[in-house]
């Protein structure tokens, strides 16, 4: 842990001198980068301590180019009217799997900085966060980033900003992060465009806990923005949807490191910590208020999200099942839209049942777990949540296909739509108009912003989005087009199961769900994939697809005939041996069903299989 | 790395170990594609430096006086060395050693290297077994192969052999080659049988991680070669040589009855043995190790007798137990149950005895009484089945 043991700072700054802010962004439009000039242009940083993106802690996060967890910084600016402000710069995902913690952090602003670029314009992502933006009542000011690149068209950007987030031209600011250009007008702008943040500095406490972490030796860190009141160390205070109580051990701001301070102001955003290590004790989203003389009300938590996809995660080593369990109780601490619950597979032994808000939520939860607590793990073939009602007229939510009633106990299926978005060169138009319609879409509407792009927007099952439409998109469009989607309603369907059989014996974790129309190519296209995948064995494997207990599709791989070493001399020997301990050691990773060894790759080749 | 717990025994009369010994060649006139031995082409004075090395360090071995059963000179190309060059480091080996009378000298040829006169001279030295480096008799699988000659050179450099009265020939071939037909795969044997050899090795081509190939391959420009033509070619090569009177006393390896190669036999039945030059392996007393592979490291060190050491490995009993029943299985006589129990102070039979039921089931060994032996499925599926013994 970083904090510091210099003695705490007094803020020097009042209510009025405060600043609360974001930055809202399309992927790669150069939020991070924004960021970092912020806090060099300001010193928050010296340039010496910069390394790139230096919000964006983890590995992960550096790798993508994406912003997963948001964390917060205080920055003090000298502006134009000599007088010294706070800026407390909270950062925000860039994706829409995230809207739920983009709205965490809108939560803590007041104004919002809209990076568009200069090249690229106006995208799906932009669209969305605008939209929440405005639902959350920011002030947002827009920046053409990238105004350094060649092809880069300020005026074609302006264009599209006013035309589809109605947004004054002239209030845009020119900016290239990279260059460091424009970045005194951007400070500028926040502390003259964005109100300081209300709120009654002697009511009763009520601080919103928008993210925290765990430290092993102070327990939860709680990041919070205090709305009313005071919050200091020593006070008894209360979470007021847990109820439960703590003394506040420390209190302090990112600047970008901890650092103590005397106490937070209302306005001001910082972190707290009172000695707490269970997780379901200090929930994000919760209020904290002051034990002794509480507030009446908490304020407005975070819409709840609901998970939207699911599947099983399994570790490949079934005695990582405990630290899976562990791993997964951390991620969700600061990730309260992660669900999950214990399951059962025959083909995968134990593991977790786990929700999650979109496609790229669960690839990242997927990749920190493997990534941060070194799990090696199988995922089961991803499902929507169905509303099955059976003859009897009871209704049943399904979210997985192991769990779907026999056909002759389903009076009607219900699965879940979604409005989606696609921003588009005008030339891929036709190409994103097939992928949709290869996937049930219901057209909504087209609009140009420009005379170059266009807005499409579709009702699409979610289900279609599972299977490979990403990169579907991205490969018809020559990676042009931006997509983003959002819960629309839940519609009745012709929806069947597909059974996966290997020499007889079903493998619960690749049966999946399937529009009827699409089950026979479906079918195939797993059933020839599998084929692909699965290592030839000691004996020959059939591989079946099928409905019910007709088989609609079906494989042989023939057995392995040979896996032997040619050679093997004095200086061979080890080298030899380790070879063939690999072998095995690969073997043992395969989960078996029967006696048929499957390797991870298999697992996830349901999701390939769009229609190609 | 230091030298650790294997000392000689200088005290006894009789020394307990009989050795093979193996001396590394590491230069040759063009490396091939598929090879991955230590081994390149050097100049002449690097060449002379290194004859130099290699014989301090023959001379200053600790094993001296020790008495050996098999001597081998591999590669590299060993045939490119002259005849007063191999005769130099065959004297230092007799003198060093006791050798014995009867003892197998090996040498690997390059027939792209090699003359009348230089047959002859082997013989003279001792050399009673040749190992000729054919690979292939087509002469376009030779090119992609970068071998140095040509199938009619091959097939001169064995005519000349046996003028030169020598008695105990192997040839090596590969099969498994990119574009390999069966039918040429089949032509090769077919020529291999008519010169009569007294031993044939027959490989299928691994393509290592380093070498051309294997470069090659990283890239994606080698084809797989399809499992079932490669266990068509195997079979093709079990059933012609058998039918042509050579027993398969190992995975690889064909012979005419007790012309078995008794130095590489020594691997495959986990016997002690030297090996001298650079990245040369050794076995003794359940200690392996090589030498350094860093020929110049390799120079600065031998001239002691102490070369450092790339590699260094002492397996404990259960892993040692494992190694050696994955060697033993290569070679037809395989394992004795009741000798290695006595050996390694495991109870084999029943440590084993569900592995050896499951692989009887299906029909990779047989047993009978304390003997366990690969079947012809067992040699196709060897890896399947040795993995099953090994420790971990």
């Amino acid at each position: 842990m970083s904090n510091s043991t210099d003695q705490p700072e007094q803020s020097p700054v009042d209510q009025a001198h405060i600043r609360n802010f974001c930055i809202i962004a399309h992927i790669d439009h150069g939020k991070s980068t924004l960021a970092d000039r912020i806090l060099e242009t300001t010193g928050t940083v010296e340039a010496r301590q910069m390394r790139e993106q230096i919000l964006d802690r983890m590995d992960l996060e550096r790798e993508r180019g994406i912003t997963i967890k948001m964390s917060a910084v205080r920055i003090y600016h000298r502006a134009e009217d000599g007088e010294l402000y706070e800026l407390n710069l909270i950062d925000t995902p860039g994706h829409v799997d995230f809207a739920y913690e983009v709205s965490r952090s809108l939560t803590a602003c007041e104004g919002a900085l809209l990076v568009v670029d200069a090249v690229q314009g106006v995208e799906a992502q932009t669209l969305a966060n605008v939209n929440l933006a405005l639902n959350h009542k920011l002030v947002i000011i827009p920046i053409i980033n990238k105004t350094d690149l060649p092809a880069a068209d300020p005026d074609r950007v302006k264009g599209e900003i006013e035309e589809a987030l109605m947004i004054q031209g002239s209030e845009t600011l020119l900016a290239s992060a990279k260059l460091g250009l424009g970045i005194e007008e951007i400070l500028q702008a926040v502390v003259d465009r964005i109100p300081p943040p209300g709120g009654k500095p002697k009511a009763p406490l009520r601080a919103l806990i928008f993210d925290s972490h765990f430290d092993q030796y102070v327990g939860i860190i709680a990041s919070v923005r205090v709305m009313d009141g005071v919050l200091e160390p020593g006070m008894q205070i209360r979470m007021m949807a847990s109820g439960h109580e703590a003394e506040v051990s420390g209190v302090g701001v990112f600047a970008p490191d901890m650092r103590s301070t005397k106490a937070l102001q209302a306005g001001q955003v910082g972190f707290v910590h009172a000695g707490i290590k269970e997780i379901d004790k200090c929930r994000v989203g919760d209020t904290i208020t002051d034990a002794n003389q509480p507030a009446e009300e908490a304020l407005p938590g975070y819409k709840q999200v609901k998970p939207m996809v699911f599947y099983g995660l399994y570790p490949v080593d079934s005695d990582q099942f405990p630290d899976l369990k562990e791993a997964l109780l951390r991620l969700q601490l600061n990730d309260g839209a992660l669900s999950f619950e214990p399951e059962t597979s025959a083909a995968l032994g134990f593991g977790f049942r786990c929700g999650f808000l979109g496609l790229l939520h669960s690839e990242i939860v997927q990749e920190r777990l493997e990534r941060e607590f070194d799990l090696e793990l199988i995922a089961t073939s991803p499902s929507v949540v169905y509303q099955i009602t059976l003859t009897d007229g009871s209704v049943l939510s399904v979210d997985n296909p192991t769990k779907w009633p026999s056909t002759g106990k389903i009076s009607k299926v219900a699965e879940p739509y979604v409005l989606a978005t696609i921003v588009t060169p005008t030339e891929y138009v036709g190409a994103c108009m097939e992928l949709c319609t290869e996937r049930r879409c219901v057209f909504r509407s087209m609009h140009h912003t420009t005379t170059t792009r266009v807005v499409l927007t579709y009702e699409l099952p979610l289900n279609e989005i599972l299977f490979d439409f990403f990169d579907g998109l991205k490969s018809r469009t020559r990676g042009y087009a931006s997509f983003d989607y959002d819960f629309l309603t839940y519609r009745d369907s012709k929806l069947v199961k597909l059974d996966i059989a290997v020499n007889g014996e079903s493998v619960d974790a690749l049966s999946f769900i399937s529009h009827r129309d699409k089950a026979y190519p479906r079918g195939k296209a797993l059933v020839k994939r599998l084929k692909e995948v699965l290592p030839r064995q000691l004996f020959e494997i059939r591989i079946q697809a099928s409905l019910g207990s007709r088989v609609i599709a079906a494989e042989k791989v023939q057995a392995q005939r040979k896996n032997v070493l040619a050679k093997c001399y004095g200086g061979d020997v080890t080298r030899k041996r380790k070879l063939l301990e690999k072998q095995k050691k690969g073997k043992r990773r395969m989960k078996s069903v029967g006696q048929v060894e499957i390797p991870q790759e298999a697992f996830l080749s349901v999701l390939r299989i769009g229609d190609e | 790395m230091n030298h650790t717990t294997v000392r000689p025994h200088h005290s006894t009369t009789a020394p307990q170990h009989e050795l093979g010994i193996y001396i590394h060649i590491p230069f040759c006139v063009r490396k091939c594609y598929y090879c991955d031995f230590n081994s390149g082409p050097l100049s002449q004075t690097a060449r002379r430096d290194y004859l130099e090395v290699l014989r301090q360090e023959i001379i200053h071995s600790p094993w001296r006086g020790f008495e050996a059963k098999t001597v081998f000179f591999g590669g590299g190309t060993p045939s490119e060395l002259s005849i007063a060059e191999l005769g130099t480091l065959v004297q230092d080996l007799r003198q060093i050693f006791r050798v014995k009378e009867k003892a197998e000298w090996s040498i690997e040829c390059n027939p792209g290297t090699v003359t009348r006169t230089f047959f002859s001279a082997l013989g003279q030295m001792g050399f009673n077994r040749i190992s000729l480096g054919v690979q292939s008799f087509h002469d376009h699988h030779l090119k992609a192969l970068g071998r140095i000659h040509d199938s009619a050179e091959a097939k001169s450099a064995y005519r000349w052999l046996r003028e030169a009265g020598c008695d105990n020939v192997n040839l090596d071939l590969l099969f498994g080659l990119q574009r390999q037909t069966l039918q040429e795969w089949e032509d090769d044997v077919s020529e291999a049988l008519t010169l009569s050899p007294e031993h044939l090795s027959l490989y299928n081509l691994t393509i290592e991680p380093g070498t051309e190939f294997g470069n090659r391959q990283a890239r994606g420009e080698l084809r797989e070669v399809d499992e079932d033509l490669s266990a068509d070619m195997y079979e093709l090569a079990m059933d012609r040589t058998r039918a042509a009177g050579y027993s398969q006393y190992e995975i690889s390896n064909y012979s005419r009855p007790g012309r078995q190669c008794a130095h590489n036999l020594i691997y495959w039945r986990n016997e002690p043995y030297l090996g001298f030059g650079v990245s040369a392996a050794s076995f003794i007393d359940g200690l392996r190790w090589t030498n350094t592979g860093n020929l110049r490291e390799y120079a600065r060190t031998a001239a002691s007798g102490r070369v450092s050491r790339g590699s260094e490995e002492a397996l404990e009993d259960r892993e040692a137990l494992g190694e050696e029943i994955m060697l033993r299985l290569r070679t037809s006589e395989g394992i004795s149950l009741s000798s290695l129990s006595t050996h390694y102070n495991f109870d084999v039979a029943s440590l084993f005895s569900q592995t050896l039921e499951l692989l009887s089931t299906h029909d990779f060994i047989t047993q009978a009484g304390d003997r366990v032996q690969l079947t012809r499925q067992g040699r196709l599926m060897a890896n399947e089945v040795c993995m099953r013994f090994l420790a971990s």
